[in-house]
């Protein structure tokens, strides 16, 4: 009898065990209560993700009931997170984008933002970059200008006027200048192209790539052909760094470049943007007033080249938790349009606002104001690196492009299979 | 009665549930998606046109290619490592040999990832000091073009590998009963002829354990080949898993990824059967 009572005891227990473990799982998602609200925040920024727990934090000291759950994963994974994210079932509330690939996979997430209060305030050129099916349903981050960082002390030493460089032709003798007098000015090499990152190759591409689209980027991602028409110039660029730069040039990474090489002055020139201000200012405060200006590609070399100003992330907001859309609206609103959340932004994000009508006396840096100004102008240019096909970027045009930079591959094959390889993912990514 | 008969169920019910959901479901479902266009959020149907296209794909071609470059060359440098090691260490039972199977096997106990970044330096910094101090030119630029990239990632799994293959081959070489060898000693036999004519005949079973783990393994490394060179310098040292990864998650081609998978999962299936049942062969 007791061994059977045993008998029975063990197998009932086995059984709820697995029982509750499967239990466990269902459980594990809770009811939401209607007074207290959380919203999630999909952040690919790694760089700013303290100063948005601050912004999150400001936001819950003013409402109470709203708390901000920030999720960041970038570098390269920030993508796939995401869709793991929605996969799920747990789509976060806000996310951020980048470039209208991504914001096209998610297009049936996202709620149309036009008549967002923020929404209406955004510079012209860069309303594009966030539209899906006509919809607005992005607002970009920021503003980012997209040149040569150059280093003022270095070109000051070298007796170099930045300001009296105005095409192709002058930039080129400041570089052949630099050069005959590195050992003088000290520096290892005129430029730190940074030839292992695939994404500053693809930034400077943009340079080349922009002007057929006059900043309309949906144009520039629907597009089934890369454009060339600027090829004879972004040759002379690639050739000029090649000759030129620190090498071996693949083994220069983004870290390295600007944190020892640039800001040590060892060399004159960097192909980065306004991005770069945080990191020079921590490591010597007032570093970027005194040390950093930027430079334009001279490409169409008629006077008008200006730095391309843009935007490489969107935030949207989804529509699978209706509830909590309104207060996701309430929160972009107040980062965008208070002045309390725009103080964190230019001051401690250090950001361009992609905002119109902006004072420009209250941004902390010369080269921040300059940003602006150009990006406000009516002349003003947006990059379309951010619209290449997924993949684009680190499977095809920066592998090609490393391949010439070391010689591996001639400027005739790098433009055929460039085009072949983008054509070939444009048309499997937009399912035609 | 009925519940005696009856009990294991319970305890294995569990296990085999897990394992469907966990492992054969998603599989099957992975061979429904490598017929669709997914991009892991929307998919359709597009019959066998993923598995036409990936035959002609020259990266994937060529990212195969070298990944079977690879595993022909590791699998043959960590058997012969691993055996010289095991050799080593079970010639004399002493303090040397003793803490030498720890060192030996130590590289094992270090994930692939953190493996791949402590490589990273030694073939980049420390290898450009020793090129830069007694101005040998083969130390240097490691890493920054194919053949030095492919070999750093030999370098490295081979140091991994070796000590686990070790540990296979000591046992089996502990298993041979003694006096076969001390009536090969008696006989006159050198220590050549004892290795090769008494010890390797009777490490059969150990060749067809080890060969099979390597093989399998060096078909599926991803995360050395990640920390390491990421795929670089241009892709050169892309191999077939990170491939996979990269239309997956960077080109979100998922469908396209998941034929190449099912590819890959048929290449590691069939050469692991042709290498057991020919290492059986031998053994019987």
């Amino acid at each position: 009898m007791k061994k059977r009572f045993f008998k029975i005891a063990k197998l009932t227990f086995m059984f709820s065990l697995s029982l509750i473990v499967l239990t466990c799982c269902s459980f594990s998602s809770q009811k939401e209560k209607n007074s207290k609200i959380t919203l999630n925040f999909f952040n690919q920024k790694p760089e700013i993700t303290a100063q948005y727990q601050k912004l999150a934090r400001m936001y819950h000291a003013k409402h109470p009931n709203v708390n901000i759950q920030i999720t960041t994963s970038g570098q390269g994974g920030g993508a796939a997170a995401l869709q793991a994210k929605f996969a799920s079932g747990e789509a976060p509330d806000i996310i951020m984008l980048g470039g209208l690939p991504e914001i096209d996979r998610y297009k049936d997430h996202l709620i149309n933002l036009k008549d967002l209060k923020a929404s209406k305030n955004i510079v012209p050129n860069l309303v594009s970059g966030g539209i899906s099916n006509k919809h607005m349903v992005g607002i970009p981050v920021d503003l980012e200008a997209y040149g040569w960082s150059y280093n003022k002390a270095v070109f000051a030493k070298a007796g170099i006027d930045a300001s009296k460089i105005n095409n192709y032709s002058e930039f080129l003798k400041a570089v052949e200048k630099l050069n005959s007098e590195k050992k003088k000015i000290g520096i290892d090499a005129v430029f730190g192209f940074n030839g292992a990152d695939t994404s500053s190759i693809a930034s400077v591409s943009a340079q080349f790539t922009s002007l057929p689209y006059n900043n309309n980027l949906v144009k520039a991602f629907k597009s089934k052909t890369f454009p060339w028409k600027y090829e004879r110039q972004m040759k002379n660029y690639y050739d000029l760094v090649k000759k030129y730069n620190v090498q071996p040039i693949l083994s220069v990474k983004y870290d390295p470049s600007v944190q020892d090489l640039f800001f040590n002055g060892k060399v004159a020139m960097i192909p980065q943007g306004n991005w770069i201000i945080p990191t020079l200012d921590g490591l010597e405060k007032g570093y970027v007033q005194k040390n950093l200006g930027m430079l334009p590609f001279f490409v169409k070399n008629d006077g008008t080249d200006r730095l391309l100003t843009g935007s490489s992330w969107y935030l949207g907001i989804t529509k699978d938790h209706p509830k909590r859309q309104k207060a996701a609206k309430d929160f972009i609103n107040w980062m965008y349009t208070s002045k309390e959340a725009e103080n964190v932004i230019i001051n401690e994000m250090r950001f361009v606002p992609a905002t119109k009508n902006f004072d420009v006396s209250r941004l902390p840096d010369d080269l921040s104001k300059q940003i602006y100004r150009i990006g406000t102008s009516k002349n003003a240019q947006s990059p379309v690196h951010k619209q290449y096909p997924n993949g684009f970027t680190n499977q095809a045009l920066g592998p090609y492009i490393q391949r010439y930079f070391v010689n591996g591959i001639s400027w005739k094959e790098l433009k055929k299979e460039t085009s072949a390889k983008y054509r070939q993912l444009r048309e499997i990514q937009s399912g035609e | 009665m009925l519940i005696k008969k009856h009990q294991y169920l319970a305890f294995v019910l569990p296990a085999v549930f897990f394992i469907l959901l966990i492992i054969v479901v998603p599989f099957l479902i992975g061979i429904y998606y490598s017929f669709t266009d997914s991009n892991g959020l929307r998919s359709s149907f597009i019959g066998w046109k993923n598995f036409e296209v990936l035959f002609q794909d020259s990266t994937f071609l060529q990212s195969f290619w070298l990944t079977v470059k690879f595993s022909f060359v590791s699998v043959i440098l960590i058997n012969l490592v691993g055996l010289a090691f095991a050799l080593i260490v079970t010639s004399h039972n002493n303090r040397l040999t003793k803490s030498l199977r720890t060192i030996f096997f130590m590289p094992n106990l270090i994930g692939g990832i953190l493996l791949g970044f402590i490589w990273q330096f030694i073939f980049t910094s420390a290898f450009q000091a020793i090129a830069a101090a007694f101005h040998l030119d083969f130390f240097k630029g490691w890493l920054s073009n194919p053949s030095t990239g492919f070999w750093g990632i030999v370098i490295l799994f081979v140091w991994q590998m070796s000590g686990y293959i070790m540990l296979i081959y000591i046992s089996f070489l502990n298993a041979i009963p003694k006096n076969t060898i001390q009536a090969a000693v008696l006989d006159g036999a050198k220590a050549t002829q004892i290795f090769f004519f008494i010890q390797l005949p009777q490490l059969a079973p150990a060749f067809t354990i080890s060969l099979f783990l390597t093989l399998a393994n060096s078909f599926k490394l991803y995360e050395q080949n990640l920390a390491l060179t990421n795929g670089g310098p241009y892709r050169s040292t892309e191999m077939i898993s990170m491939y996979i990864y990269n239309t997956a998650f960077v080109n979100f081609q998922q469908g396209y990824a998941q034929a190449a998978g099912i590819i890959l999962f048929l290449c590691v299936t069939i050469v692991s059967f042709i290498q057991l049942a020919l290492s059986r062969k031998r053994e019987g």
